[in-house]
Protein backbone atom coordinates (compact mmCIF):
# COMPACT_ATOMS: atom_id res chain seq x y z
CA UNK A 1 0.00 0.00 0.00
CA UNK A 2 1.02 3.84 -0.70
CA UNK A 3 0.58 6.45 2.22
CA UNK A 4 -1.00 9.50 1.44
CA UNK A 5 -0.84 11.99 4.26
CA UNK A 6 -3.35 14.45 5.08
CA UNK A 7 -1.91 17.76 5.64
CA UNK A 8 -5.02 20.28 5.59
CA UNK A 9 -8.30 17.68 5.83
CA UNK A 10 -10.27 20.82 3.38
CA UNK A 11 -14.41 21.26 4.12
CA UNK A 12 -15.04 17.74 4.34
CA UNK A 13 -12.95 14.93 2.86
CA UNK A 14 -14.55 11.54 3.11
CA UNK A 15 -13.83 8.28 2.45
CA UNK A 16 -16.83 7.05 0.18
CA UNK A 17 -17.83 3.80 -2.01
CA UNK A 18 -20.99 2.87 -3.87
CA UNK A 19 -22.95 2.32 -0.45
CA UNK A 20 -24.05 0.55 1.99
CA UNK A 21 -26.88 -1.81 0.44
CA UNK A 22 -28.82 -4.37 1.94
CA UNK A 23 -29.42 -2.82 5.20
CA UNK A 24 -32.66 -1.00 5.08
CA UNK A 25 -34.14 -3.20 7.34
CA UNK A 26 -32.24 -2.82 9.80
CA UNK A 27 -32.60 1.04 9.42
CA UNK A 28 -29.05 1.25 8.41
CA UNK A 29 -28.77 4.49 5.92
CA UNK A 30 -27.56 3.39 2.34
CA UNK A 31 -24.79 6.66 2.67
CA UNK A 32 -22.27 6.14 -0.66
CA UNK A 33 -20.75 8.69 -2.81
CA UNK A 34 -23.44 11.56 -3.69
CA UNK A 35 -22.55 11.81 -6.80
CA UNK A 36 -22.00 8.44 -8.33
CA UNK A 37 -21.37 9.04 -11.61
CA UNK A 38 -18.20 11.23 -11.11
CA UNK A 39 -17.12 8.35 -8.23
CA UNK A 40 -17.65 5.61 -10.78
CA UNK A 41 -15.26 7.85 -13.18
CA UNK A 42 -12.63 8.18 -11.00
CA UNK A 43 -12.44 4.23 -10.28
CA UNK A 44 -12.30 3.94 -13.58
CA UNK A 45 -10.18 6.41 -14.60
CA UNK A 46 -7.67 5.01 -11.93
CA UNK A 47 -7.92 1.60 -12.62
CA UNK A 48 -10.00 0.86 -9.09
CA UNK A 49 -12.23 -2.11 -9.22
CA UNK A 50 -16.35 -0.29 -9.45
CA UNK A 51 -16.51 -1.71 -5.81
CA UNK A 52 -13.43 -0.08 -4.21
CA UNK A 53 -13.45 3.36 -2.06
CA UNK A 54 -12.64 7.02 -2.93
CA UNK A 55 -11.98 10.54 -1.45
CA UNK A 56 -15.51 12.77 -1.46
CA UNK A 57 -14.20 15.87 -1.61
CA UNK A 58 -16.36 18.83 -0.73
CA UNK A 59 -15.94 22.44 -2.56
CA UNK A 60 -12.41 23.26 -0.45
CA UNK A 61 -10.37 20.25 -0.66
CA UNK A 62 -7.29 19.03 1.30
CA UNK A 63 -4.10 19.36 1.29
CA UNK A 64 -2.27 16.01 0.46
CA UNK A 65 0.97 14.40 0.82
CA UNK A 66 2.40 11.94 -1.07
CA UNK A 67 4.70 9.27 0.56
CA UNK A 68 4.75 6.63 -1.65
CA UNK A 69 4.42 6.51 -5.62
CA UNK A 70 1.10 5.60 -6.29
CA UNK A 71 -1.72 6.27 -9.97
CA UNK A 72 -4.59 8.23 -8.73
CA UNK A 73 -7.50 10.14 -10.68
CA UNK A 74 -9.95 13.29 -10.23
CA UNK A 75 -13.48 13.26 -11.52
CA UNK A 76 -16.95 15.51 -10.55
CA UNK A 77 -16.36 18.89 -10.27
CA UNK A 78 -13.34 21.33 -11.68
CA UNK A 79 -12.13 22.41 -7.46
CA UNK A 80 -8.81 23.48 -8.48
CA UNK A 81 -6.58 20.38 -7.96
CA UNK A 82 -2.51 21.25 -8.63
CA UNK A 83 0.00 18.50 -7.87
CA UNK A 84 3.09 20.30 -7.16
CA UNK A 85 1.42 23.99 -8.15
CA UNK A 86 0.82 22.25 -11.63
CA UNK A 87 -3.21 22.22 -13.12
CA UNK A 88 -4.72 18.78 -12.27
CA UNK A 89 -7.93 19.05 -14.15
CA UNK A 90 -10.85 17.04 -13.46
CA UNK A 91 -11.46 14.20 -15.14
CA UNK A 92 -7.73 12.63 -15.81
CA UNK A 93 -5.42 10.14 -13.98
CA UNK A 94 -2.04 10.75 -13.02
CA UNK A 95 1.24 8.96 -11.25
CA UNK A 96 2.28 10.22 -8.11
CA UNK A 97 5.43 10.25 -6.95
CA UNK A 98 7.21 10.30 -3.59
CA UNK A 99 6.92 13.42 -1.75
CA UNK A 100 4.02 15.53 -4.44
CA UNK A 101 2.11 17.59 -2.39
CA UNK A 102 -1.69 17.65 -3.97
CA UNK A 103 -3.61 21.33 -3.41
CA UNK A 104 -6.85 22.37 -4.26
CA UNK A 105 -7.68 26.09 -4.99
CA UNK A 106 -11.18 27.26 -4.70
CA UNK A 107 -13.65 25.47 -7.44
CA UNK A 108 -15.01 27.23 -10.05
CA UNK A 109 -18.30 25.58 -10.72
CA UNK A 110 -19.78 22.34 -8.87
CA UNK A 111 -19.48 21.06 -5.28
CA UNK A 112 -18.11 17.49 -4.96
CA UNK A 113 -15.15 15.56 -6.56
CA UNK A 114 -13.67 12.53 -6.36
CA UNK A 115 -9.55 11.16 -5.52
CA UNK A 116 -9.27 7.83 -6.46
CA UNK A 117 -6.34 5.45 -6.41
CA UNK A 118 -5.48 2.18 -8.38
CA UNK A 119 -6.28 -0.50 -5.50
CA UNK A 120 -8.57 1.78 -3.87
CA UNK A 121 -8.54 3.00 -0.93
CA UNK A 122 -8.09 1.49 2.61
CA UNK A 123 -11.03 2.23 5.12
CA UNK A 124 -13.62 0.84 8.12
CA UNK A 125 -15.83 -1.65 5.98
CA UNK A 126 -18.75 -1.91 8.22
CA UNK A 127 -21.76 -4.27 7.26
CA UNK A 128 -20.04 -5.03 3.64
CA UNK A 129 -18.87 -1.11 2.71
CA UNK A 130 -16.09 1.42 3.34
CA UNK A 131 -18.35 4.49 3.01
CA UNK A 132 -18.48 6.68 6.32
CA UNK A 133 -21.42 7.69 7.96
CA UNK A 134 -21.19 10.92 9.90
CA UNK A 135 -23.85 10.65 11.47
CA UNK A 136 -23.17 6.76 13.37
CA UNK A 137 -19.49 7.53 13.01
CA UNK A 138 -18.68 4.19 11.40
CA UNK A 139 -16.97 3.45 8.12
CA UNK A 140 -13.92 5.30 6.34
CA UNK A 141 -11.51 6.58 8.64
CA UNK A 142 -12.72 6.28 11.87
CA UNK A 143 -16.11 7.00 11.16
CA UNK A 144 -15.94 10.35 10.52
CA UNK A 145 -14.17 13.42 7.80
CA UNK A 146 -10.57 13.62 7.29
CA UNK A 147 -8.04 15.62 9.81
CA UNK A 148 -4.92 16.68 9.92
CA UNK A 149 -2.22 14.56 10.32
CA UNK A 150 -4.49 11.64 8.99
CA UNK A 151 -2.29 9.01 7.35
CA UNK A 152 -4.35 6.80 4.87
CA UNK A 153 -3.48 3.97 3.05
CA UNK A 154 -4.22 3.91 -0.42
CA UNK A 155 -3.35 1.35 -3.36
CA UNK A 156 0.30 1.34 -5.22
CA UNK A 157 -0.88 0.16 -8.84
CA UNK A 158 0.61 2.18 -11.62
CA UNK A 159 -0.81 2.92 -14.68
CA UNK A 160 -1.01 5.15 -18.17
CA UNK A 161 -2.57 8.68 -17.43
CA UNK A 162 -5.77 9.18 -19.32
CA UNK A 163 -8.49 11.42 -19.69
CA UNK A 164 -12.36 10.75 -19.59
CA UNK A 165 -13.69 11.34 -23.06
CA UNK A 166 -16.69 13.39 -21.47
CA UNK A 167 -17.07 15.94 -18.99
CA UNK A 168 -17.17 13.51 -15.40
CA UNK A 169 -19.93 16.16 -13.89
CA UNK A 170 -23.33 16.80 -15.24
CA UNK A 171 -24.24 20.58 -14.42
CA UNK A 172 -27.43 21.70 -15.01
CA UNK A 173 -29.95 23.73 -13.06
CA UNK A 174 -32.98 21.17 -14.40
CA UNK A 175 -33.99 18.06 -12.52
CA UNK A 176 -36.26 15.80 -14.07
CA UNK A 177 -38.91 14.01 -11.58
CA UNK A 178 -41.01 11.04 -11.70
CA UNK A 179 -44.46 11.47 -9.77
CA UNK A 180 -44.92 9.28 -6.74
CA UNK A 181 -44.66 7.54 -4.60
CA UNK A 182 -46.87 9.60 -2.70
CA UNK A 183 -48.74 12.59 -5.06
CA UNK A 184 -51.83 10.75 -4.68
CA UNK A 185 -51.99 11.96 -1.09
CA UNK A 186 -51.26 15.33 -2.39
CA UNK A 187 -54.09 18.09 -3.52
CA UNK A 188 -54.55 17.50 -7.46
CA UNK A 189 -51.83 20.82 -9.08
CA UNK A 190 -49.20 19.83 -6.25
CA UNK A 191 -46.92 18.64 -8.61
CA UNK A 192 -47.48 21.77 -10.66
CA UNK A 193 -46.66 23.56 -8.06
CA UNK A 194 -43.79 21.83 -7.98
CA UNK A 195 -42.29 22.41 -11.46
CA UNK A 196 -43.60 26.10 -11.61
CA UNK A 197 -40.40 27.47 -10.39
CA UNK A 198 -37.03 28.10 -9.28
CA UNK A 199 -35.91 27.25 -6.30
CA UNK A 200 -32.76 27.78 -4.32
CA UNK A 201 -30.49 25.19 -2.57
CA UNK A 202 -30.57 27.04 0.96
CA UNK A 203 -27.62 26.74 3.78
CA UNK A 204 -29.21 23.74 5.30
CA UNK A 205 -28.37 20.96 2.36
CA UNK A 206 -25.71 18.27 3.62
CA UNK A 207 -24.95 14.74 2.78
CA UNK A 208 -28.41 13.72 4.14
CA UNK A 209 -30.60 15.84 1.56
CA UNK A 210 -31.03 19.57 0.58
CA UNK A 211 -33.66 21.94 2.22
CA UNK A 212 -34.96 24.00 -0.74
CA UNK A 213 -36.73 27.18 -0.67
CA UNK A 214 -39.24 28.03 -3.41
CA UNK A 215 -43.07 27.73 -4.89
CA UNK A 216 -45.20 26.84 -2.01
CA UNK A 217 -46.52 23.55 -2.48
CA UNK A 218 -50.07 23.95 -0.75
CA UNK A 219 -51.92 21.02 1.09
CA UNK A 220 -49.34 18.90 1.99
CA UNK A 221 -50.88 16.20 3.73
CA UNK A 222 -48.51 16.23 6.98
CA UNK A 223 -46.99 12.65 8.65
CA UNK A 224 -47.92 9.57 7.00
CA UNK A 225 -46.68 6.39 8.50
CA UNK A 226 -42.84 5.83 8.43
CA UNK A 227 -41.97 4.07 5.41
CA UNK A 228 -38.69 4.10 3.23
CA UNK A 229 -37.62 6.88 1.48
CA UNK A 230 -35.96 6.37 -2.11
CA UNK A 231 -33.10 8.19 -3.77
CA UNK A 232 -33.99 11.46 -4.63
CA UNK A 233 -37.45 11.77 -2.78
CA UNK A 234 -39.17 14.69 -2.77
CA UNK A 235 -40.53 15.44 0.85
CA UNK A 236 -42.31 18.19 1.60
CA UNK A 237 -42.69 19.35 4.90
CA UNK A 238 -45.44 20.78 6.16
CA UNK A 239 -44.51 24.51 5.75
CA UNK A 240 -45.02 23.46 1.93
CA UNK A 241 -41.35 23.72 1.38
CA UNK A 242 -39.62 20.81 -0.53
CA UNK A 243 -36.89 18.39 0.51
CA UNK A 244 -34.76 16.38 -1.60
CA UNK A 245 -33.07 13.03 0.02
CA UNK A 246 -29.63 12.01 -0.71
CA UNK A 247 -27.65 9.23 0.43
CA UNK A 248 -26.97 9.92 3.62
CA UNK A 249 -30.79 10.05 4.64
CA UNK A 250 -32.54 7.65 7.26
CA UNK A 251 -34.01 4.72 5.85
CA UNK A 252 -37.60 5.29 6.69
CA UNK A 253 -39.56 8.75 6.61
CA UNK A 254 -42.91 10.26 7.81
CA UNK A 255 -43.38 12.89 5.40
CA UNK A 256 -44.74 11.65 2.35
CA UNK A 257 -42.45 12.00 -0.71
CA UNK A 258 -44.33 14.01 -3.88
CA UNK A 259 -41.93 13.11 -6.72
CA UNK A 260 -38.48 11.38 -6.76
CA UNK A 261 -36.15 12.69 -9.13
CA UNK A 262 -34.52 10.48 -11.77
CA UNK A 263 -31.33 8.00 -11.42
CA UNK A 264 -29.84 9.91 -14.23
CA UNK A 265 -30.44 13.81 -12.76
CA UNK A 266 -28.90 12.20 -9.08
CA UNK A 267 -25.44 13.27 -9.84
CA UNK A 268 -26.95 16.80 -10.83
CA UNK A 269 -27.85 17.51 -7.49
CA UNK A 270 -24.59 16.54 -6.14
CA UNK A 271 -22.86 19.25 -8.00
CA UNK A 272 -25.37 22.17 -6.69
CA UNK A 273 -23.92 24.05 -3.87
CA UNK A 274 -26.36 26.18 -1.23
CA UNK A 275 -27.35 29.17 -3.14
CA UNK A 276 -27.65 27.56 -6.47
CA UNK A 277 -31.07 27.21 -8.27
CA UNK A 278 -33.00 24.84 -9.92
CA UNK A 279 -35.91 24.06 -11.58
CA UNK A 280 -37.94 20.27 -11.60
CA UNK A 281 -39.56 18.73 -14.51
CA UNK A 282 -41.50 16.11 -14.57
CA UNK A 283 -40.45 12.84 -16.96
CA UNK A 284 -42.03 10.36 -18.66
CA UNK A 285 -40.89 6.35 -17.27
CA UNK A 286 -39.41 6.39 -20.98
CA UNK A 287 -37.22 9.56 -20.81
CA UNK A 288 -35.78 8.13 -17.27
CA UNK A 289 -34.98 5.04 -18.99
CA UNK A 290 -33.21 6.87 -21.53
CA UNK A 291 -31.36 8.84 -19.21
CA UNK A 292 -30.01 5.99 -17.49
CA UNK A 293 -29.16 4.24 -20.85
CA UNK A 294 -27.08 7.12 -21.82
CA UNK A 295 -25.28 7.51 -18.82
CA UNK A 296 -24.02 3.65 -18.78
CA UNK A 297 -23.31 3.83 -21.99
CA UNK A 298 -20.96 7.63 -21.21
CA UNK A 299 -19.68 5.69 -19.07
CA UNK A 300 -17.86 2.68 -21.06
CA UNK A 301 -16.40 4.89 -23.38
CA UNK A 302 -12.74 4.38 -24.29
CA UNK A 303 -10.53 6.76 -22.32
CA UNK A 304 -8.23 9.30 -23.92
CA UNK A 305 -4.54 8.41 -23.63
CA UNK A 306 -2.19 11.28 -22.23
CA UNK A 307 0.52 11.51 -24.26
CA UNK B 1 -57.73 -7.46 9.31
CA UNK B 2 -58.96 -10.51 11.22
CA UNK B 3 -57.00 -12.34 13.51
CA UNK B 4 -57.88 -15.85 11.19
CA UNK B 5 -56.53 -14.31 8.07
CA UNK B 6 -53.53 -13.24 9.95
CA UNK B 7 -52.69 -17.09 11.18
CA UNK B 8 -53.71 -17.88 7.72
CA UNK B 9 -50.57 -15.35 6.24
CA UNK B 10 -48.54 -16.88 9.20
CA UNK B 11 -48.15 -20.48 7.37
CA UNK B 12 -49.01 -19.39 4.00
CA UNK B 13 -47.73 -16.71 1.16
CA UNK B 14 -46.66 -14.05 1.55
CA UNK B 15 -47.83 -12.86 -1.94
CA UNK B 16 -50.68 -9.85 -0.86
CA UNK B 17 -49.49 -6.58 -1.65
CA UNK B 18 -52.71 -4.46 -2.43
CA UNK B 19 -50.06 -2.72 -5.20
CA UNK B 20 -47.40 -1.32 -6.49
CA UNK B 21 -46.30 2.43 -6.50
CA UNK B 22 -42.87 3.59 -8.81
CA UNK B 23 -40.35 5.81 -6.37
CA UNK B 24 -38.62 6.83 -8.89
CA UNK B 25 -37.39 4.67 -11.63
CA UNK B 26 -35.00 2.75 -9.39
CA UNK B 27 -37.28 2.11 -6.67
CA UNK B 28 -41.07 0.57 -6.50
CA UNK B 29 -42.93 0.96 -3.01
CA UNK B 30 -45.21 -2.25 -2.38
CA UNK B 31 -47.62 -1.61 -0.43
CA UNK B 32 -50.17 -3.70 1.85
CA UNK B 33 -52.86 -2.08 3.28
CA UNK B 34 -53.73 1.92 4.61
CA UNK B 35 -54.57 0.46 8.08
CA UNK B 36 -52.17 0.51 10.55
CA UNK B 37 -52.50 -3.45 12.32
CA UNK B 38 -49.97 -6.21 13.10
CA UNK B 39 -51.36 -8.64 10.13
CA UNK B 40 -50.97 -6.19 7.75
CA UNK B 41 -47.17 -5.34 9.16
CA UNK B 42 -46.92 -8.84 9.29
CA UNK B 43 -47.69 -9.46 5.34
CA UNK B 44 -44.79 -6.24 4.80
CA UNK B 45 -42.04 -8.23 7.48
CA UNK B 46 -43.04 -11.68 5.34
CA UNK B 47 -43.15 -9.92 1.77
CA UNK B 48 -39.75 -8.06 2.78
CA UNK B 49 -37.79 -11.56 4.00
CA UNK B 50 -39.15 -13.28 0.76
CA UNK B 51 -37.17 -11.04 -0.70
CA UNK B 52 -34.10 -11.02 1.03
CA UNK B 53 -33.79 -14.90 0.83
CA UNK B 54 -34.30 -14.62 -3.02
CA UNK B 55 -30.80 -12.18 -3.11
CA UNK B 56 -31.99 -11.26 -6.46
CA UNK B 57 -29.09 -9.52 -8.49
CA UNK B 58 -28.76 -5.55 -8.61
CA UNK B 59 -31.69 -5.06 -5.90
CA UNK B 60 -29.73 -2.81 -3.37
CA UNK B 61 -31.88 -2.12 -0.56
CA UNK B 62 -35.31 -4.07 1.02
CA UNK B 63 -36.63 -1.46 3.61
CA UNK B 64 -40.07 -1.93 5.51
CA UNK B 65 -41.86 0.12 7.25
CA UNK B 66 -45.46 0.07 8.61
CA UNK B 67 -47.18 -0.45 5.45
CA UNK B 68 -45.10 -0.64 2.70
CA UNK B 69 -41.55 -2.23 1.42
CA UNK B 70 -39.59 -0.16 -0.93
CA UNK B 71 -36.88 -1.72 -2.62
CA UNK B 72 -34.66 -0.07 -4.47
CA UNK B 73 -32.59 -1.69 -7.59
CA UNK B 74 -29.80 -0.69 -9.85
CA UNK B 75 -31.48 0.98 -12.51
CA UNK B 76 -28.46 0.46 -14.69
CA UNK B 77 -28.84 -3.25 -14.85
CA UNK B 78 -32.77 -3.90 -14.94
CA UNK B 79 -35.23 -1.54 -16.22
CA UNK B 80 -39.09 -0.80 -13.59
CA UNK B 81 -41.36 -3.32 -15.80
CA UNK B 82 -38.92 -6.27 -15.67
CA UNK B 83 -37.53 -5.62 -11.74
CA UNK B 84 -41.52 -5.14 -10.61
CA UNK B 85 -42.29 -9.06 -12.18
CA UNK B 86 -39.10 -10.33 -10.63
CA UNK B 87 -39.99 -8.99 -7.49
CA UNK B 88 -43.59 -9.91 -7.33
CA UNK B 89 -42.53 -13.61 -8.18
CA UNK B 90 -39.94 -13.71 -5.29
CA UNK B 91 -42.31 -11.95 -3.45
CA UNK B 92 -44.58 -15.01 -3.59
CA UNK B 93 -42.87 -17.16 -2.02
CA UNK B 94 -44.14 -18.47 1.02
CA UNK B 95 -41.31 -18.04 4.15
CA UNK B 96 -40.75 -19.78 7.38
CA UNK B 97 -41.54 -16.77 9.77
CA UNK B 98 -38.95 -15.85 12.26
CA UNK B 99 -39.55 -16.27 15.54
CA UNK B 100 -40.72 -13.20 17.05
CA UNK B 101 -38.74 -12.17 20.25
CA UNK B 102 -39.95 -9.92 23.47
CA UNK B 103 -37.67 -7.28 25.00
CA UNK B 104 -37.91 -6.47 28.34
CA UNK B 105 -36.50 -3.09 28.17
CA UNK B 106 -35.28 -1.62 31.66
CA UNK B 107 -36.17 2.15 31.87
CA UNK B 108 -35.06 4.87 34.16
CA UNK B 109 -37.89 7.84 33.76
CA UNK B 110 -37.50 11.50 34.22
CA UNK B 111 -34.85 13.23 35.90
CA UNK B 112 -31.23 13.80 33.84
CA UNK B 113 -32.93 10.74 31.85
CA UNK B 114 -36.25 11.72 30.84
CA UNK B 115 -35.51 15.67 30.76
CA UNK B 116 -39.10 15.52 29.14
CA UNK B 117 -40.91 14.06 31.15
CA UNK B 118 -42.36 16.40 33.36
CA UNK B 119 -43.82 18.28 30.10
CA UNK B 120 -45.62 15.35 28.86
CA UNK B 121 -47.50 15.65 31.69
CA UNK B 122 -48.13 18.96 31.91
CA UNK B 123 -49.50 18.63 28.26
CA UNK B 124 -51.32 15.49 28.93
CA UNK B 125 -52.27 16.58 31.76
CA UNK B 126 -51.53 13.67 33.87
CA UNK B 127 -49.12 13.32 36.88
CA UNK B 128 -45.51 12.38 35.65
CA UNK B 129 -45.91 8.91 37.42
CA UNK B 130 -49.05 7.99 35.29
CA UNK B 131 -47.44 8.86 32.40
CA UNK B 132 -44.85 6.25 33.14
CA UNK B 133 -47.53 3.97 34.61
CA UNK B 134 -49.27 4.19 30.92
CA UNK B 135 -45.89 3.95 28.90
CA UNK B 136 -45.04 0.89 31.24
CA UNK B 137 -48.37 -0.72 31.11
CA UNK B 138 -48.54 -2.38 27.98
CA UNK B 139 -46.65 -4.71 25.37
CA UNK B 140 -45.82 -2.78 22.23
CA UNK B 141 -44.99 -4.44 18.30
CA UNK B 142 -42.01 -3.57 16.72
CA UNK B 143 -43.24 -2.17 13.00
CA UNK B 144 -39.88 -1.38 11.53
CA UNK B 145 -36.53 0.06 12.37
CA UNK B 146 -35.74 3.43 11.41
CA UNK B 147 -34.59 6.73 11.52
CA UNK B 148 -31.29 5.79 12.67
CA UNK B 149 -29.46 2.26 12.52
CA UNK B 150 -31.81 -0.14 15.08
CA UNK B 151 -34.36 2.23 15.92
CA UNK B 152 -37.14 0.30 16.59
CA UNK B 153 -40.20 2.22 15.90
CA UNK B 154 -43.04 0.62 18.10
CA UNK B 155 -46.60 1.19 18.09
CA UNK B 156 -49.08 2.37 19.33
CA UNK B 157 -48.87 3.70 22.43
CA UNK B 158 -51.78 4.57 25.11
CA UNK B 159 -53.81 7.50 23.74
CA UNK B 160 -53.94 9.64 26.60
CA UNK B 161 -49.53 9.81 26.05
CA UNK B 162 -50.02 10.93 22.28
CA UNK B 163 -48.56 14.26 21.57
CA UNK B 164 -47.22 16.17 18.47
CA UNK B 165 -43.18 15.66 18.05
CA UNK B 166 -41.13 18.80 19.90
CA UNK B 167 -41.43 21.68 17.71
CA UNK B 168 -37.53 22.11 18.19
CA UNK B 169 -35.40 18.70 17.62
CA UNK B 170 -32.61 18.35 19.69
CA UNK B 171 -29.76 18.17 18.46
CA UNK B 172 -28.16 15.57 20.28
CA UNK B 173 -30.13 12.73 22.20
CA UNK B 174 -28.04 10.69 24.47
CA UNK B 175 -28.20 6.81 23.41
CA UNK B 176 -30.30 4.68 25.16
CA UNK B 177 -33.00 7.36 25.29
CA UNK B 178 -36.72 6.18 25.39
CA UNK B 179 -38.94 8.72 23.89
CA UNK B 180 -42.73 8.62 22.17
CA UNK B 181 -44.27 10.88 19.66
CA UNK B 182 -47.75 10.59 18.15
CA UNK B 183 -48.52 7.00 18.42
CA UNK B 184 -45.37 5.39 18.67
CA UNK B 185 -41.95 5.05 21.08
CA UNK B 186 -38.73 4.05 20.39
CA UNK B 187 -35.58 3.94 21.48
CA UNK B 188 -32.57 5.60 20.48
CA UNK B 189 -30.02 3.41 19.80
CA UNK B 190 -26.94 5.85 19.27
CA UNK B 191 -26.50 9.53 20.20
CA UNK B 192 -28.24 11.12 17.14
CA UNK B 193 -30.32 15.00 16.64
CA UNK B 194 -33.94 13.81 17.19
CA UNK B 195 -37.40 15.31 18.15
CA UNK B 196 -39.33 12.99 19.72
CA UNK B 197 -40.03 13.53 23.48
CA UNK B 198 -37.43 11.76 26.36
CA UNK B 199 -39.44 10.57 28.71
CA UNK B 200 -36.42 7.99 29.70
CA UNK B 201 -33.16 6.19 29.27
CA UNK B 202 -32.25 2.64 29.60
CA UNK B 203 -28.66 0.92 30.01
CA UNK B 204 -29.70 -2.19 27.82
CA UNK B 205 -27.59 -1.60 24.36
CA UNK B 206 -30.17 -2.12 21.64
CA UNK B 207 -28.12 -2.13 18.58
CA UNK B 208 -24.60 -3.27 17.51
CA UNK B 209 -22.89 -2.79 14.55
CA UNK B 210 -20.90 -6.22 14.76
CA UNK B 211 -23.60 -8.62 13.63
CA UNK B 212 -26.68 -6.31 13.77
CA UNK B 213 -29.59 -8.84 12.71
CA UNK B 214 -28.79 -11.23 15.60
CA UNK B 215 -27.99 -9.00 18.15
CA UNK B 216 -31.09 -6.30 17.93
CA UNK B 217 -34.48 -5.96 18.74
CA UNK B 218 -35.97 -6.51 15.01
CA UNK B 219 -39.11 -5.51 13.22
CA UNK B 220 -42.25 -7.85 14.17
CA UNK B 221 -40.50 -8.62 17.77
CA UNK B 222 -42.16 -7.29 20.91
CA UNK B 223 -41.50 -4.76 23.72
CA UNK B 224 -42.32 -3.72 26.52
CA UNK B 225 -40.74 -1.33 29.50
CA UNK B 226 -39.91 -1.82 33.02
CA UNK B 227 -38.94 0.92 35.16
CA UNK B 228 -36.13 0.71 37.49
CA UNK B 229 -34.28 3.49 39.68
CA UNK B 230 -31.25 5.36 39.23
CA UNK B 231 -29.38 2.68 41.44
CA UNK B 232 -30.56 -0.25 39.18
CA UNK B 233 -30.02 1.35 36.11
CA UNK B 234 -26.07 1.84 36.89
CA UNK B 235 -25.78 -1.85 37.73
CA UNK B 236 -27.43 -2.62 34.45
CA UNK B 237 -24.72 -0.41 32.74
CA UNK B 238 -22.48 -1.78 34.52
CA UNK B 239 -22.88 -5.23 34.07
CA UNK B 240 -23.44 -4.42 30.13
CA UNK B 241 -20.00 -2.49 29.83
CA UNK B 242 -18.65 -5.18 31.53
CA UNK B 243 -20.51 -8.29 28.80
CA UNK B 244 -19.46 -6.14 25.95
CA UNK B 245 -19.23 -8.73 24.38
CA UNK B 246 -22.84 -9.60 23.88
CA UNK B 247 -24.64 -6.68 22.67
CA UNK B 248 -27.48 -9.04 23.14
CA UNK B 249 -30.40 -6.71 25.01
CA UNK B 250 -29.54 -9.45 27.96
CA UNK B 251 -29.00 -6.51 30.53
CA UNK B 252 -32.68 -6.02 32.01
CA UNK B 253 -33.75 -9.72 31.38
CA UNK B 254 -34.79 -9.64 27.23
CA UNK B 255 -36.25 -13.42 27.24
CA UNK B 256 -35.89 -14.07 24.00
Amino acid sequence: MARLKVVRPGMLTTIQDQGRFGQGHLGVPQQGAIDSYALRWALRLAGAEPLQAALEITLLGPTLEVQDPCFAALAGAEIGAQVNGLPWPTGRSVRLRQGDLITFRAPAEGLRAYLAFRGGVAGDEVLGSRATDLKSGIGGHQGRALRAGDVLEVGDGGGEPAAAPVATAIMRDRVRVLPGPRDELFPEGALGQLTSGPYRVTPDADRVGMRLIGPEVVGAPGDIPSEGIPLGGIEIVPSGQPIVLLQGRGSVGGYPVLATVISADIPVLAQLRPGSSLRFEVATRAAARLAREEMERNLELPLRPLN
Amino acid sequence: MRRDAALEEASGSAYAFTRVLPAGDEGLLFEFGSDIDEATNQRVQDFAEALRLARIPGVRSITPGYLSVLVEYDGGLRHQGAMEQVLSAAGAASVQQRMARHHLIPVCYGGAFGPDLEDVAVATGLVPQEVVRLHASQEYRVYCLGFSPGFPLCAPIPAALRLPRRSQPRLRVPEGSVAIAGMQTGIYPLETAGGWHLIGRTPARVFSWNDPSVTMILPGDTISFRPVGEEEYLEIADRAASAETSARVAAGGADG
